[in-house]
C-alpha cells in the first residue's frame, strides 16, 4: 500500500480584496489525524479545496510524496489518492448506497454495472473499517451520521489515502462524533492521514496528532495534541480570550406561556417519532431538551411551529388553542422559531439579507405601504441586525453567500427581532464558531431575561447544560426525564439518552415505564 | 352507426402507429430531464429530422439512408440546444423555445429553396417504409395483428424502451444521469462531469427525435408537410411527465396519446360530422387532463401526509 505525505507550501488565494489563504504552508504525514481549527472565514475551507483540486491557488505549490503536482480538479486529486468528506454532503438521496459508493467509477460487466460486485465491495470496506453500511439502503433515508460514513466509504472506494473531512462533525450527535473519531483512528492505523477542519476543540483534541490553527488566512499556531489545551487553541484562533461558560443569573420564572399536552406525531415516513409528551414552558425560562438527535426532538419543535401535522394532543399559547393553527397564526400570536436546518426552512438561500431579516415580518405596516415593500426601511432594519449580531455581509448579499455561522445570525436576528413570548431554538450553534456561539448564546439568555419562555434543542450536550433553567431528556419520542441542570452529572444524562434509567430513577413515572417502539 | 366501428383492431394498429413519434420523442425527452435538462426542443429536433430523412431520401433514392439523414439532423438539432445551455449557459427553456421556431422556420424555407414548393413534398415515385410481418406474432389474436405489420421504426421505438430502461437504471452512464439531475455537485465531486453527461443525454434526444421525424414522413407515405410534426414533440414531452420519467411508464402513457390520437383520426373519417378542428383537439385535451390527474394525485398524497388528524 502506498503512503501519502502531502506538503503545501506558501499557498495564496485571493477573491478580489478578501486574501483567504496567505501563504500558507502545511505538512499531512502519513498516518496521522491532522485537525485545522479557526473561526468560519478563516480560510480553511479555501485550503482544503485547494488541496482537492477544487481551486486554483493564486501563488503556492503542493507536493505529493516529494513530487510537484498541479491539481487540475477533483477528479485528478481522486486520482492521487486524496478523497473528501464534504459538510454538506454530496450524496444523491434517491439513489442507493451502493450506486451512491460508485458513481463514476462503476465495475462493469459486460457494459452494464455489476451491482453484485457493488455490493459486494462496500460491504467488504464497511466491514474493514467499522462502518456498519448496508449497500441497499436509500440515502436519503439514512440518518445524518451513515450519511457521512457513505460519504467516507465512497472516498475509501475510490482509493483515498488521504481523507479531508470538512466540519465532520457539525452534523453530528456526541455519540456519532465519537464513532467517527474511532474510525479516522481505524484509518491511520492502516496508514492513511485525514486531515479535518472543526471548531468543536473538545474534539480536536480527543482525536489529532497534530493541529493547525487559522484565523484571518493566516496560520497562527501549529500545536501537537499533546502539547496544548483547548483554552490555548481557542485563544490562537479568536485572537483574544474567550468565554467558554455563559454568565447567566438565576431564572425568574413566570406564569406559564406554552403548555403542551400529551403531543404526538409522526415522523416524514410515517412513523410515530413523538409520543405523548407534555410539557409546560414559562415566561422567563430556559426549558432544554437533551438527546440522541432522531428521538424525536426535531418533530417535536416542527409540531410546535405548525410544521408538521398533530396526531393527537394539545398545544396552547398563551390560553389559546394552537393545536393545528398555521404557523402565521402562532407567529402572530407570538411564537418565533429558529430551525435547526437553516438552508432549507430558516432562510431563502438566494435571497438578500436584508430580504432574509424580514421575511417573516414584512406584511407588516413598518415594511409593507400600500401592498409596496418599503426598501429604505427594509434595509435600514437590515442594518441594524448586522451591526447588532456582527453579521459578516452585506445587506443586499444572497445568504448563501455567507458562512454557516452567518446565516445561522441572520436567522436568530429575525427570529428575535420581534420580542417573542414563545421561542422554539433547535441547534442554535450548529456548523457556528466560537465566537459567534458566545454571541447566540448570550443572546438566547438575554431572550430569557427579557421574559420570553425558550425551549431549547440541541444535540449538543454542554449548551443544554450551560444554558437551560429546567432540563428534559428525550428518547424514543418520550420525555424520560426531568432534571436539575445545576445538579446532574453529565454521565447521567447520557444514561437517560441512551434509555437507561439510573438507580434512582427522577423520571417521574412521565413515560409509563414503556419504552419498546 | 355502433361501437364496434370504432373499437377494433385496426384501431389498435393506428394507436401503435400514431403513437410511435411520441414515444420516441418522449424517450428522449425523459433521458435530458433525467440529467436535469428541460428540453422542450424535441418538436424542433423531431422537424428536422422529418425534413432530413424526406430531403436524403428524393436524393439517394433509399429509404434507410433517408432514416440515416433524420438522425443525424435531429442529433445535429440537439447539439445545438446542448451548445447553448451547457457552453453558453442559455435557459433551457428560452433556447428550446428559440430552437423549435428556428426548425420550423428553416425546414420550410430549405423546402422551398431546395425542392421548390410550399405545403407539402412528395418525391416522385417513392413509397413509405414497408410493413414487417412477424410470422407467428400476427396469429396472437387481438393484439398480434396490431403489432405486426407496422414498419421497422415503429419496432424499434418498442425496442428503445426496453433499451432506455437498461441504460438508465444498469449503466454508469444512467447512474451518472440520475445523480446529475438530482444533485449535480455529488456527481462533480465523484470525477463525473455534469456537462459531459447532460450533452450525452441531449443528443440521445436528437437521434430518437430524428427517428420520429423519419418515421413520421417515412413511415405512411414519403412525402413532408411543413409543420408535419403537429406538436407531437409537445405531446412527447407530457407523456415523458405523465409517465413519471420512467422509459415503461412513459410507453403506457405514449399509447394512451396515441389511442387519442387515433379515435381522433377516426372519427374524422366516420361520418360523425364534428368539425376536424375539434377533434384535433381531443390529444391536447388529453394531454391537460392526464397531466392535471397525474399532479392532482401527487398533491393528494402530500396532502394526506401533511393533513392534520383530529385528535382522538
Amino acid at each position: 500500500m502506498t503512503t501519502l505525505r502531502v506538503e503545501m507550501h506558501q499557498i495564496t488565494k485571493r477573491y478580489g480584496d478578501l486574501t483567504a489563504n496567505d501563504g500558507i504552508d502545511l505538512v499531512v504525514e502519513p498516518g496521522t489525524v491532522h485537525a485545522i481549527v479557526g473561526e468560519n472565514g478563516a480560510g480553511k475551507s479555501t485550503l482544503m479545496n485547494v488541496l482537492y483540486g477544487m481551486v486554483r491557488p493564486d501563488l503556492g505549490s503542493i507536493d505529493i510524496n516529494g513530487e510537484r503536482v498541479d491539481l487540475t480538479g477533483p477528479h485528478d486529486a481522486i486520482r492521487r489518492g486524496i478523497g473528501m468528506v464534504h459538510q454538506h454532503f454530496m450524496l444523491v438521496p434517491s439513489l442507493s448506497v451502493a450506486e451512491n459508493v460508485i458513481i463514476g467509477s462503476a465495475p462493469t460487466r459486460g457494459g452494464l454495472i455489476n451491482r453484485r460486485q457493488a455490493r459486494e465491495i462496500v460491504r467488504r470496506v464497511s466491514d474493514e473499517y467499522g462502518l456498519q453500511i448496508d449497500p441497499d439502503d436509500r440515502v436519503g433515508e439514512l440518518p445524518v451520521g451513515s450519511q457521512q460514513r457513505v460519504e467516507i466509504l465512497k472516498a475509501l472506494y475510490r482509493g483515498a489515502e488521504l481523507l479531508i473531512l470538512d466540519e465532520p462533525t457539525a452534523v453530528l450527535t456526541p455519540q456519532e462524533a465519537v464513532e467517527l473519531g474511532r474510525v479516522m483512528r481505524q484509518l491511520t492505523e492502516s496508514g492513511k492521514s485525514a486531515l479535518f477542519i472543526s471548531h468543536k476543540l473538545k474534539e480536536v483534541m480527543a482525536v489529532s496528532d497534530e493541529i493547525t490553527v487559522m484565523r484571518r488566512g493566516r496560520v497562527t499556531g501549529r500545536f501537537s495534541a499533546g502539547e496544548t489545551d483547548e483554552r490555548a487553541l481557542a485563544r490562537t484562533m479568536v485572537g483574544r480570550e474567550v468565554m467558554t461558560t455563559v454568565a447567566k443569573a438565576p431564572a425568574e420564572s413566570g406564569a406559564t406561556v406554552l403548555e403542551v399536552r400529551d403531543l404526538a406525531a409522526n415522523d416524514d415516513r410515517g412513523h410515530q417519532a413523538v409520543r405523548g409528551v407534555s410539557l409546560s414552558l414559562c415566561a422567563g425560562t430556559i426549558t432544554g431538551i437533551a438527546g440522541v438527535e432522531g428521538n424525536g426532538q426535531t418533530e417535536l419543535i416542527e409540531c410546535l411551529a405548525g410544521l408538521r401535522p398533530t396526531l393527537s394532543g394539545e398545544v396552547r399559547l398563551s390560553g389559546v388553542e394552537i393545536t393545528g393553527a398555521s404557523p402565521r397564526r402562532r407567529r402572530t400570536l407570538g411564537m418565533s422559531h429558529i430551525p435547526e436546518d437553516r438552508l432549507k426552512r430558516g432562510l431563502a438561500p438566494n435571497r438578500s439579507v436584508a430580504e432574509n431579516l424580514v421575511a417573516t415580518t414584512y406584511r407588516s405596516a413598518s415594511f409593507t405601504r400600500f401592498g409596496v415593500i418599503r426598501r429604505a426601511e427594509v434595509r435600514s432594519n437590515a442594518e441594524e441586525a448586522i451591526g447588532r449580531f456582527g453579521i459578516a455581509g452585506r445587506h443586499d448579499q444572497p445568504v448563501a453567500a455567507l458562512s454557516g455561522g452567518n446565516m445561522q445570525k441572520v436567522v436568530v436576528a429575525r427570529e428575535l427581532a420581534q420580542d417573542p413570548d414563545v421561542v422554539l431554538i433547535a441547534q442554535p450553534t450548529r456548523g457556528v464558531d466560537i465566537g459567534a456561539i458566545e454571541n447566540i448564546h448570550r443572546e438566547i439568555v438575554a431572550l430569557r431575561d427579557r421574559g420570553a419562555a425558550v425551549l431549547l434543542v440541541s444535540a449538543e450536550l454542554d449548551e443544554v447544560m450551560q444554558l437551560a433553567d429546567d432540563l428534559y431528556v428525550m428518547y424514543e419520542g418520550r420525555l424520560v426525564a426531568q432534571l436539575d441542570p445545576t445538579a446532574v452529572h453529565e454521565n447521567e444524562i447520557g444514561m437517560h439518552m441512551a434509555g437507561v434509567t439510573p438507580g434512582r430513577s427522577n423520571a417521574e413515572s412521565m413515560t409509563g415505564g414503556d419504552r419498546a417502539r | 352507426m355502433n361501437l364496434s366501428d370504432f373499437f377494433d383492431s385496426d384501431l389498435l394498429t393506428s394507436t401503435i402507429r400514431v403513437a410511435t413519434p411520441v414515444l420516441l420523442a418522449a424517450l428522449g425527452g425523459l433521458l435530458t430531464m433525467r440529467a436535469g435538462i428541460y428540453n422542450i426542443a424535441l418538436e424542433g429536433q423531431m422537424i428536422s429530422g422529418s425534413f432530413a430523412a424526406i430531403a436524403v431520401t428524393a436524393w439517394t433514392g433509399n429509404l434507410y439512408l433517408g432514416i440515416l439523414g433524420g438522425i443525424l439532423a435531429g442529433t445535429l438539432t440537439s447539439a445545438l440546444l446542448a451548445l447553448a445551455v451547457l457552453k453558453f449557459n442559455a435557459n433551457d427553456i428560452v433556447a428550446s423555445i428559440a430552437i423549435n421556431l428556428l426548425a420550423v422556420g428553416l425546414t420550410g424555407f430549405l423546402l422551398q429553396t431546395i425542392f421548390d414548393v410550399r405545403g407539402t413534398y412528395r418525391p416522385e415515385g417513392m413509397h413509405g417504409l414497408p410493413a414487417i410481418d412477424i410470422p407467428w406474432v400476427e396469429n396472437i389474436p387481438i393484439i398480434g395483428p396490431a403489432i405486426s405489420g407496422q414498419t421497422l421504426l415503429v419496432y424499434v421505438a418498442l425496442g428503445l424502451v426496453a433499451f432506455t430502461h437498461v441504460l438508465l437504471y444498469r449503466t454508469p452512464l444512467g447512474l451518472a444521469i440520475r445523480a446529475v439531475g438530482e444533485k449535480p455537485d455529488a456527481a462533480r465531486t465523484a470525477g463525473v462531469s455534469p456537462i459531459l453527461v447532460r450533452a450525452t443525454a441531449v443528443l440521445y434526444s436528437g437521434v430518437l427525435c430524428g427517428l420520429a421525424g423519419a418515421h413520421l414522413s417515412l413511415g405512411y407515405a414519403s412525402e413532408f408537410t411543413v409543420g408535419m410534426t403537429a406538436g407531437r414533440g409537445f405531446t412527447g414531452f407530457s407523456a415523458a411527465i405523465f409517465g413519471q420519467l420512467q422509459p415503461w411508464g412513459t410507453l403506457a402513457a405514449s399509447l394512451v396519446f396515441g389511442l387519442a390520437e387515433a379515435l381522433g383520426l377516426r372519427m374524422q373519417l366516420s361520418d360523425l360530422a364534428l368539425p376536424p378542428d375539434i377533434v384535433e383537439m381531443v390529444p391536447y385535451v388529453l394531454a391537460i387532463v392526464a397531466i392535471s390527474i397525474t399532479c392532482a394525485i401527487r398533491m393528494w398524497r402530500l396532502g394526506s401526509t401533511r393533513r392534520r388528524e383530529v385528535p382522538e
